[in-house]
């Protein structure tokens, strides 16, 4: 395996993009990802792009050939795959474009993630979405994707005490967060009381404790390291690339407040990047739901199991703190376009490495993680990238 | 393989109670949801048919047959278990 980094980053702007097609999405951020990369057509070896459910969102699928016709790659004939994981497609596209320019198959690379979710009723939308959870065994007797997680919360509550002031703390935090980053679905800031007034959708989960609906597309392109500099005066390189799984199910889990598909994935990580969590100055991570937070930053060893909450309460994951989580706005404030997901976080984590975050730069940030997951926790990616 | 059929009586580990639903069980809500460990070991997803207040984790169930969904007016039925409260279940 040979050392890999991202040379071209890109990301559209999040939000109900009535004015643009998922085809629209994808073009805007690919040409904005090689150019930034400055790379060519001719130099492209494959594409792999991340997107959950076109054919219910959109009703279109073949979505590796579409986004290389759109790019206008066609006539090159480049290989492009599709990859699907639910909500950790995007993390699982940047893994495989990353496996194939380590393994000296394939030099130049772009990783792609989209989504078109607007198109559809809330109603169908959530459908769609509960498709990631098990069918037959969970969504059948009346399980939607807030309550799986609203169950996880709860018994999180009740184990290490977390309170609902500080579930909320992570929606505020993300959208102050959020207000600062130019692509970002929602520039509102947002108060503790904000949040646990707004109306139920599966207590103790509210509202605004939810990553909402959201169009948008992300791209990067990968390089292998020593040919890297040529494209790009500050290559990011890409550490550690690691996936694991658990079951389909949530009560099949071994713990209902962990999940173990994110601690495997983070110990795999740490071992091959040989690094601790102290380590980590950045991290963008699943918070489809605040309580998604509260697990990620415990589960990826920030904090002991059971202190995600308290952590989070004193200011030790905001900007400035002891690790910055989310300072894209997380899924909860830039958006959750479920397929995009994970290259956008791959996206948020190279500006700040390069230090053009903007506003919401994290000061000397030399080290940084993403962290992916797919419905309830079947699927984790966890990446670790460095200046 | 052997087949095996279970009591059904079960303690719920966690809940919630669901306001917002996919279109086929929006006209249940509000309506419970709980992950329930079986007597024998096993852990499920099922709906339990009481008030939102009286739901606590802990709480002992037994399972009741019901019409889990419909495929639109003339559509095909589907019948499965739900759980009810039973704090006197052995």
């Amino acid at each position: 395996m040979r050392p890999v980094s991202i040379i071209g980053v890109g990301c559209t702007r999040f939000g109900e993009r009535w004015d643009s097609s998922l085809r629209d999405l994808v073009v805007e951020t690919g040409i904005a990802a090689i150019e930034d990369a400055g790379v060519t057509g001719e130099a492209i070896d494959a594409l792999y792009v991340g997107n959950m459910s076109g054919g219910r969102f959109v009703e279109q699928e073949h979505i590796g050939a579409l986004i290389a016709d759109y790019a206008g790659l066609s006539r090159l004939h480049i290989p492009s795959t599709r990859v699907e994981a639910a909500c950790a497609s995007g993390g699982l596209a940047l893994r495989e474009a990353f496996l194939a320019v380590a393994s000296g198959y394939a030099d130049i690379v772009i990783a792609a993630g989209v989504e078109k979710m607007t198109d559809v009723s809330s109603g169908v939308a959530a459908d769609a979405l509960a498709a990631a959870a098990d069918r037959e065994w969970e969504c059948f007797f009346g399980a939607t994707f807030p309550a799986l997680y609203a169950m996880i919360a709860r018994l999180h509550m009740r184990r290490y005490g977390t309170t609902r002031e500080q579930l909320a703390q992570v929606a505020v935090k993300n959208h102050h967060h959020g207000h600062m980053n130019p692509i970002a679905q929602y520039h509102t800031e947002i108060k503790v009381e904000d949040v646990i007034s707004s109306p139920l959708v599966a207590d103790p989960l509210r509202v605004l404790d939810c990553s909402p609906i959201t169009d948008g597309a992300a791209a990067v392109v990968l390089a292998p390291s020593d040919i890297a500099s040529r494209y790009c005066d500050t290559p990011i390189r890409i550490l550690a690339s690691a996936q694991a799984s658990d079951s389909l199910a949530l009560h099949d889990r071994r713990d209902i407040t962990t999940l173990d598909a994110t601690v495997y994935a983070a110990k795999k990580a740490f071992a091959q990047a040989r690094l601790t969590p102290q380590d980590i100055d950045v991290a963008e991570v699943h918070d489809c739901f605040t309580i998604g937070e509260i697990l990620a930053i415990e589960d990826l060893g920030f904090f002991p199991k059971g202190e995600g909450g308290k952590a989070t309460e004193e200011g030790r994951t905001s900007i400035g703190g002891d690790v910055a989580v989310n300072t894209s706005g997380g899924l909860k404030a830039c958006g959750h376009p479920v397929g995009a997901t994970g290259i956008k976080q791959a996206y948020e984590i190279v500006l700040q490495l390069r230090g053009e975050a903007g506003k919401r730069q994290v000061v000397d940030a030399e080290v940084g993680l993403t962290h992916n997951v797919g419905g309830s926790g079947g699927t984790a990616l966890v990446h670790i990238l460095s200046r | 393989m052997e087949e095996y059929r279970f009591r059904g009586t079960g303690t719920v580990i966690t809940y919630t109670t669901i306001y917002s639903a996919t279109e086929d069980f929006e006209r249940l809500t509000p309506y419970n949801l709980a992950i329930i460990q079986l007597d024998e070991g096993p852990k499920l997803t099922g709906q339990v048919v009481c008030s939102p207040e009286s739901m606590k984790i802990g709480m002992r169930v037994r399972p009741v047959f019901r019409i889990l969904g419909k495929e639109g007016e003339r559509g095909i039925i589907y019948y499965g278990t739900k759980f009810a409260p039973a704090e006197d279940a052995p």
